[in-house]
Order: C-alpha cells, then structure tokens, then sequence
C-alpha cells in the first residue's frame, strides 16, 4: 500500500535575502516588522506545491532573543500568524519551526538539561497557542536537546513532533550522534516523524536515508540543502531540475515528507513536486531489533552484552561512604572502570536509606553520562528516583525493573512508555518467586503482554528469571535455566540475569559464577549483569562468543589471552621496594600494594600518611618546582598517591572508623567557566596531602559557594577562572563570601590572573600552580 | 568543510605542559606519544571561512587599533573559525576520573592541534584564494584589543553553529572547547608578522617562559 508525498517547503533565509529583506540579527523579526513580505515567501512556497509551511520561528527562542527587544511569544505568534495567512483556504499546514538554542548544553556548555527543556516550554507553548498545526524540529545536531525538546512539545501541547537532525558525511551529526540514535530516541519518546535535513545535498543523504528508513517505522523527512555550499561566499549553486531530481530517488526509499533547507526556493519545490507528481511511496519494511544507546554509542542486542553491576552500594562499605558524601568521583571511577573493562550497558542503582534518591539519580545519572558513553540501565524500587533519572538520561535506557504485580506495572509501565525506555520484568510477583520454571514463565508471559498493552514493543521487554543462591537451595538453578530457554523460544524476548549470587557461600565463587553464567547464556541470557572486572567471567563470555561462532577466528578471545594488550606505560623495570620509590616513578599498583603491605603488617593508617606519603609528596613537589621535574610527573606521583590514600580509606571504612582528614577545602570553577582541569589537579594534589576536598565542579554559581561554605563549615575555598570573560564572577563570588560574614580565606588561580589581580578582587591568596596550593592550604589549616 | 590535521607538534605540546629542559623519563615520553596518538584519532576537524571586501566587513565583527593596523594593506579579509570537535574533550573528561596526568597531556594535544589545523586552514584559504595574494598574521578575538565580546557577532557572520557545529556559551567560552576564530587579512604583497610575540599574548603576565628570559616562539 502507497502513500502519497507530503511537500514541505523550502529554505525561509535564502528567500529573505533573495527579496532584499536583510534578515540581519534576528530573522525572526521580520514576521513583526514585514509580515507581508514573510507571508509572500510561504505564498510562494505554496504556488509551487508546499502543503506545510514552516513559520519563520527557527530562532525564536528567549536564550537568542535576548538583548533583541523581541519576546517569544510575540515573535512564535506573528510567524505562525504570517504562515497561517499564506495557507489560508489552501488546505495547507502551518509547522511550528524549531531550531537548536544556540548553546551547547552539558557537559559540553554551560547550558542544563532543565533549563534546556524550560526554553522549549516557552516555545511549544507560544506555538500551540499561536495555532500551529505541528511542530517541526529542525537542523538538530544533539540528540539530549532534541530529548529536551520533544518532551517540551508533547508535555505541553498535543501537537505532532517532527524531529529532522543534520548529519555530516560519516554518518553522524556534529556532537556524534548516529543515525540510529537518533532513530531509537525519537521514536521512544513519541515523535511523530524523523528525518534529516542540512549540511547536505539530497546526493550526499541519500546513503544515511537509506539507513535510517531501514531503522524505523515512522514517516521520514528529508529537507536537504542546495548541494554543498561555496566555501568562501557561502553560496549554493545547484539548479533546480537537479536537486529535484536528486530528491525524487528518495521516494522509492519510502520518503513521504520532502523538502528544501539552504540554498532551496520555490523554484526547487515546483520541480520537485513536477518530477514526482502520482509516484507512490512504497510501504517500508523495518526489522524491529532490541537496542539502547546513547547519542554516540548504539548498542545492539543482538548477542551477549555486559551490564556492569558495580553502581550499587548493596553489601558495599565504600560505596555507601561515598554516597553519603557526595562522592562523585568514587561512582565515576567505578562507571570508567568498568567501561575499560568491556561493559557494554552500566546499571546505576543509588537506593540508600537517608539519602534522597531521585536527587541523586540525576546526579550521578548526569556525571556518568558526561565520563562514558554507555547506556544505562536505571535501577530503583522507587518510581520517583526512576522517572527523574529516566527524564535526564542521553539516550535510550533501560528500566530495572517491573515484576508480575499488577501495581508495579501499573506505576512503571507508563514511564517506560513515555521515555521509550526498554524495561526488565522480574518473575516474581507478590506471591514470590514461583519454584519451578513453568511459573516463571507465566509471569513472563503476564509481563510482555501488559507492556504491549501500554504500547511497550515486544523487543523493549527484557526478562529477568531470577538466580538463586545454589548453596541454599540447589535444585533452583536449573529452573532458572529452563525459564530463560522458554522466554527466549516462546516469547522471542531478550533475558537478563544478575548472575554473581549463584555462588554466595561457597568458595571460589567465581568458577560456580563462570559455569553458571556459561550454562546461562547457552539457555537464552544475552543480557547477564556481573563485574567485568573478574576475569574468569569475562573469560566465560569470550569462550561462549568463540563456541557459538560470534567471535569470528576467536580474534577477541586471542587478543585477551596473549597477555595484557599494549598499554602506554612500559611497565616498570622492576618493583618499587618502598612507598617513595613507587610515588616518586607514579607507580600507583606497587603503591597500593606496598600500603596493603603496611597496613597489614600493623603500621596504623596516620603514621602511613605522615612517615611515608606525605614526605614522599613534599620531595616530588620540591623537585618541581626547582623545574628537575615537569607537570606530568609531578600529577603521575600524585595519582600513586592516590592510590595508597585509596586503600587506606577502603581500610578504615571497612573498620567502621571516621575518616582522617586534615580540614576541609572546597574547590570550584566560577560561574560561566568549564575550564576545570587546573582546578581538577589542585585537587588531586590537595586530597594527596590529607585535606578533605568538597568540588562543586565547574561553572558554579556563587549561592552554591557560599551555602556549602557555611553549611559544611568552611574555612578554605579555592576557586579557579580561565577567562576574562569569567573573571568578574570569581570577584562576586568572592564579594558573597564575604557579605555572608563567614569568616574564610579564598585562594585564586588560573592562566589569565595575576597576584596583582587577585588582590584586587579580594582574594587573600594567589596560587600560580598546585604546589602553590598546598603551601596555602598548610598556612590555612596546617 | 573538513580539513586535514595530519600531524600535532610534539614540541608545542611539552611547552604547554610547562616543560623546560629537564630529563623526561621513558614513561612519561610514552604517555605524550599515547596522547598524541589518541588526540589525533578523536579530532574531527572542521572549518569554515568567508571572504569579504574591506568595505563590507560585517558591523560588530571587527573592532580596534589592532586589527585596523593588521588589515590596513589589504583590501579583502578572510574570516575563519576552526574547531577538532567535541570527542577530544570527551576523553580528556572521561581521562580525569581515573588518570589526571593523560588527560592534562590530552588536553594540551588538543591545543596544539587546533594550531595545526589553523595553519593547515590557511594553506587551503591560500591555495582558494590563487596566486599573488599575501596573508597577514591570524588574529582571533580576546588577541590585543579584539574584545571577547565581537565573538558572538564572528560566529553569526560565518553561520558557524550550522556549519561547523561551533557556538559559544553565555560567557563567551568557544564550544567544542578545542576551536579558533580568526580574522586574515589578504593584501598584494608580503606582509610583517605584525602580532606575534610575548605582548599580545593572552599568557604574558604569568609566562614562565619569558620569566626565564625565554620565549616559546610564537
């Protein structure tokens, strides 16, 4: 069964500038200071045979127009106004044109996902109220602002989304994102239509529609540009017949909406819609597949893919600590750690009395997602904590996860629908977990039919059929086994499995996990969450890849038995004997090993630090700064430092016993600056020396400075600006510690400040470089 | 349009990392090289440029002493922006949660590199723009008296967001971070390195360089 093209229209700023109508700063305004000459071009636009014109709104977003004079809504509504007045008695529609803020959001800018979502609030809603027909997102390059944007529009109005990205040659649009990310969010978060548009000609398209029509169900879009621009007047030369003739090829493709982006007129688009006039669009046909993502990384499930269980502070000493501290750099070295190891997924469980857990889920949702690009599978009993994570997570994640209760499906189910998240079923439900296979199933069952009920698809539904302790009841894991056999052959679906509890209470546990994670994976689980950082199970899915024919010539399994894959570091000559030595060379491993070594032989933690650490630091920090030695060593000694402050402090965790610290010291990069890693290697340097350091990260407003220097009772504070540009709010941050009359000292640093304008701006200390910093930080608090 | 970057100067990168002289052991020289060669993988460079007559010149992109005096034998101006992308700054992210001194090398890789691809942008606007033409010294914004605050302008004049994925944040920071702007001019003969050197640099008060009596040869 066919369908017919839909014609957009072409481009609105060529045209401006064809008819004199300098568009200048703010094309926008145009539909308010020459309606008619707007309302001309979509007539023109609509002669040629555009049945949807697109408003000239693109920009009208508060973040561009500040400084204008203009206000969203007075511009959204003029250019739906002069849109509308074109289609009147055409039968045409009138499209909501969006287009990106202007900013990138984080963590590449300054810019949040919330604040993100709010300026597209203000738009959607001009626009609904304005009466646009649909919204169209334009010219979109990151996917995580289209999330912004989308959600926006279908929260706020009940308007059809269509969602067009811009892709380069390779493939991927400026911030990475691939095609089939794009495709994957988009339709999971409800848009009504994807497509592409500029950056290219229809020619050079034409590979990635094919691939993105291949991708998914939804009608596809394509606006492409003139052909490629002329590098040095920006101008687009191709003619007419030929972009009409290069656009026509997308029909048969099953392209149902088509226009022009740059470079485009109506002259274009009256030859478009000669050349195809009576063709039909074929239906197409999409292979559904199970996939998450993020932006840049798509992960297929279409063989055995690690979820990395490590985010979860279940039965973990150290991990609760730093919960409860806000420790976000020990959870970030759990998430990049496991990602070299060869996680494809991470769960992220942050679920701990006394904490709040929807706050924290978005934290540590956003901090993971700025570090790796895996997807992430969310995991929380609580509604709450998996909706706020749900809400800010890049990509397309899964959620961990429903059971067999009705209730449960009922709360869980629709965020997963809304968030087009993929979802894991437990099979138990409020009578427990059912002892034989045969029950599991039937929860199984109930499970996939109530997510396709709420309009989950089939291959979004994940089946966890739960291991048990083999120790304590050993004739349960082959239930579990034939349950996985019969939800892979019955229903078709994926399964998931924690496997490490199989061997709880027996010793050598990770031979009982290996073999049972082998059986597993041979009985339908694709999907096991263990700790790719224990070799014998990452070894039971390299040998499974090999014997099932995945790992084709067994080239992984190889590489990972031929000893350690090349590294940069040569590894060191011979051992370092003492705790100096390995912190001198920045030998983190002998570090560790040699402060295992000392604890274990009774020398206390304190005397650890003060005989061995702390002497051995001060020797590297003098020898840098007679310039024997360069940045690199100096932060290499600091990170085999590092490492022996981590196995004390695993130490005395695990004893239950406070923490040591030599005082508190908060770091920040000022309002307005990422530029954070001088900031970052101050606080290695400083953690190395004893001192506990709270960073609030990079582009911290000033209330947040000083709220946490009163509340956590502050008496040092360093802040660090890059820019001239940010200087200004590293002096207002100073000036609000100041009028809040906690009494505290501020150090200052980075590239563009001098001690002379330290003080001038109120600081008390100036710090050239790190070392600088500790020499502050032991006038400050000794 | 993309450019090629095809090598990053070893050199320039033991300069930013503050090096003077001193012995760099085996190891460290193995983490520069790494860090070369994965700086070298994730750029993706891109630039855009536009060529205009003196006279038409976009208001708000130009402004000062210094680039009148920069310009004032050419009668056309290139305006450039160049960018190696944001997976650089991905990896010198993801660099700091477990190894801090990669992803200080990384990071200093990346400024060398958008210097290359700066000059590897000016050989192709050379080689655009034919023979017997001479460029002047590329000045960006924030250079001598080219305020911060022209950026904005610079990159709307070169619809660098569309083009090239290049935007600024609020604070006039360029993103992706590893990225240039720069204005050319393009004059009928030769012209005098006007602008390089220690006292139009943005480093000068805190140089340790000309502090030793040195300079790093810009």
């Amino acid at each position: 069964m066919g369908n017919k093209i839909t014609y957009l229209d072409g481009a609105m700023g060529t045209m401006l500038q064809k008819s004199g109508l300098c568009p200048g700063r703010c094309p926008e305004a145009l539909c308010l200071t020459n309606p008619d000459g707007v309302t001309a071009i979509h007539r023109a636009y609509l002669a040629a045979g555009s049945q949807i014109a697109y408003a000239n709104s693109f920009g009208a977003n508060r973040y561009k127009l500040a400084g204008t004079g203009y206000a969203v809504e007075a511009l959204v509504s003029a250019a739906v106004a002069c849109a509308r007045a074109a289609c009147a008695g055409s039968g045409a529609r009138v499209a909501l044109d969006v287009g990106p803020i202007g900013q990138m959001l984080e963590p590449y800018g300054t810019l949040s996902f919330e604040e993100a979502y709010d300026i597209y609030r203000e738009v959607m809603l001009a626009g609904a109220a304005a009466g646009a027909d649909l919204i169209a997102l334009e010219t979109m390059t990151d996917l995580y602002e289209v999330k912004a944007a989308v959600l926006a529009a279908k929260e706020h109005t009940r308007l059809p989304v269509f969602v067009t990205m811009t892709f380069e040659e390779n493939g991927r649009t400026f911030t990475g994102c691939t095609v089939e990310a794009m495709a994957a969010v988009a339709e999971g978060l409800g848009a009504d239509a994807v497509g592409m548009n500029c950056s290219l000609g229809p020619r050079e398209l034409y590979p990635l529609v094919e691939r993105l029509c291949a991708l998914t169900a939804l009608p596809v879009v394509v606006k492409a540009n003139a052909g490629l621009p002329d590098p040095a007047t920006g101008e687009y030369h191709i003619t007419p017949a030929a972009f009409a003739g290069e656009m026509a090829r997308f029909a048969a493709l099953g392209v149902s909406y088509m226009g022009g982006c740059c470079g485009t007129d109506p002259a274009c688009i009256a030859m478009l819609a000669e050349q195809t006039k009576g063709v039909e669009v074929p239906a197409r046909c999409v292979r559904r597949r199970s996939v998450v993502c993020t932006p840049t990384n798509v992960v297929n499930i279409d063989g055995v893919r690690i979820i990395g269980e490590r985010i979860n502070p279940t039965g973990k000493k150290r991990f609760r600590q730093a919960l409860l501290e806000n420790d976000l750099d020990y959870i970030l070295g759990q998430a990049v750690e496991q990602a070299d190891a060869g996680a494809h997924i991470l769960d992220v469980n942050v679920g701990l009395p006394g904490i709040d857990e929807p706050q924290m889920m978005v934290r540590v949702v956003k901090a993971i997602q700025s570090v790796t690009d895996l997807p992430l599978q969310l995991d929380s009993s609580d509604p709450a904590a998996l909706e706020a994570g749900l809400r800010v997570v890049s990509g397309k994640a899964i959620i961990n996860s429903v059971n067999g209760e009705q209730a449960v499906l009922g709360r869980i189910l629709p965020l997963a629908k809304k968030y087009g998240a993929a979802v894991v079923g437990l099979t138990m439900d409020s009578h427990g977990i059912p002892p034989t296979a045969e029950g599991r199933f039937a929860i199984a069952a109930r499970i996939l039919e109530e997510a396709r009920r709420h309009g989950i698809p089939a291959e979004d539904v994940f089946i966890d059929c739960l291991t048990l302790t083999v120790s304590a009841e050993q004739d349960k894991a082959v239930e579990t086994l034939r349950a996985m056999q019969m939800v892979r052959d019955r229903l078709g679906l994926h399964c998931v499995l924690g496997v490490s509890n199989i061997s709880f209470g027996l010793p050598a546990r990770s031979k009982i996990t290996a073999g049972f994670l082998t059986l597993a994976m041979a009985h339908g689980l694709d999907l096991p969450i263990l700790n790719p950082s224990v070799r014998p199970v990452m070894d039971a899915v390299r040998v499974y890849n090999v014997l099932y024919n995945v790992d084709k010539g067994a080239q992984a399994y190889i590489a990972a038995n031929l000893g350690e894959t090349a590294s940069d570091a040569p590894a060191a000559p011979v051992a370092a004997r003492d705790i100096p030595y390995a912190i001198e060379k920045g030998l983190g491993a002998d570090a560790r090993r040699l402060t295992a070594g000392l604890l274990a032989a009774g020398m206390p933690e304190t005397e650890i630090i003060s005989r061995q650490l702390i002497p051995a630091l001060d020797a590297v920090g003098a020898r840098f700064e007679k310039g024997e030695i360069f940045l690199p060593q100096l932060i290499n000694s600091a990170g085999a430092a590092q490492e022996a402050f981590d196995v004390i402090r695993t130490a005395i965790a695990d004893r239950g016993a406070p923490p040591v610290s030599k005082g508190k010291v908060i770091v920040a990069t000022v309002k307005g600056d990422i530029h954070d890693i001088g900031k970052n290697i101050v606080k290695t340097i400083l953690e190395n020396y004893g001192y506990t350091v709270i960073d609030l990260g990079r582009d911290v407003p000033a209330e947040t400075v000083v709220q946490t220097a009163v509340r956590e009772d502050v008496r040092l504070i360093g802040l660090s600006a890059l820019m001239t540009t940010t200087l200004g709010s590293m002096e207002q941050t100073i000036q609000a510690l100041r009028d809040s009359g906690h009494a505290c000292k501020v150090w200052v640093g980075g590239a563009v400040l001098t001690p002379d304008y330290a003080q001038t701006i109120g600081a008390d200390y100036f710090a050239r470089d790190a070392r600088e910093s500790v020499a502050i930080a032991r006038e400050v608090l000794g | 349009m993309s450019v090629t970057l095809s090598r990053i100067s070893r050199a320039e990168v033991l300069q930013y990392l503050g090096w003077r002289g001193s012995e760099i052991p085996p190891e460290v020289n193995a983490q520069v090289d790494g860090c070369l060669q994965q700086a070298l993988e994730l750029a993706a460079p891109r630039m855009v440029w536009r060529l205009f007559p003196a006279a038409e010149i976009p208001e708000g992109v130009l402004a000062g002493a210094d680039v009148r005096a920069l310009l004032c034998e050419s009668g056309r101006c290139v305006l450039m922006a160049a960018t190696l992308g944001g997976r650089i700054e991905d990896a010198i992210r993801r660099a700091q949660v477990r190894d801090m001194t990669r992803a200080l090398i990384l990071d200093c890789c990346g400024s060398a590199a958008i210097e290359a691809v700066c000059d590897a942008a000016e050989e192709e606007i050379r080689s655009a723009l034919g023979g017997g033409v001479f460029l002047t010294d590329r000045f960006s914004p924030g250079y001598g008296d080219l305020p911060l605050s022209v950026q904005p302008r610079f990159l709307e004049v070169l619809d660098a967001s569309r083009r090239i994925g290049l935007t600024l944040t609020p604070t006039g920071i360029l993103t992706p971070r590893k990225s240039v702007t720069a204005v050319l001019g393009v004059a009928g003969r030769p012209q005098p390195r006007r602008f390089r050197g220690c006292a139009y640099c943005s480093m000068f008060e805190n140089c340790t360089y000309r502090k030793a009596g040195k300079s790093c040869g810009k």
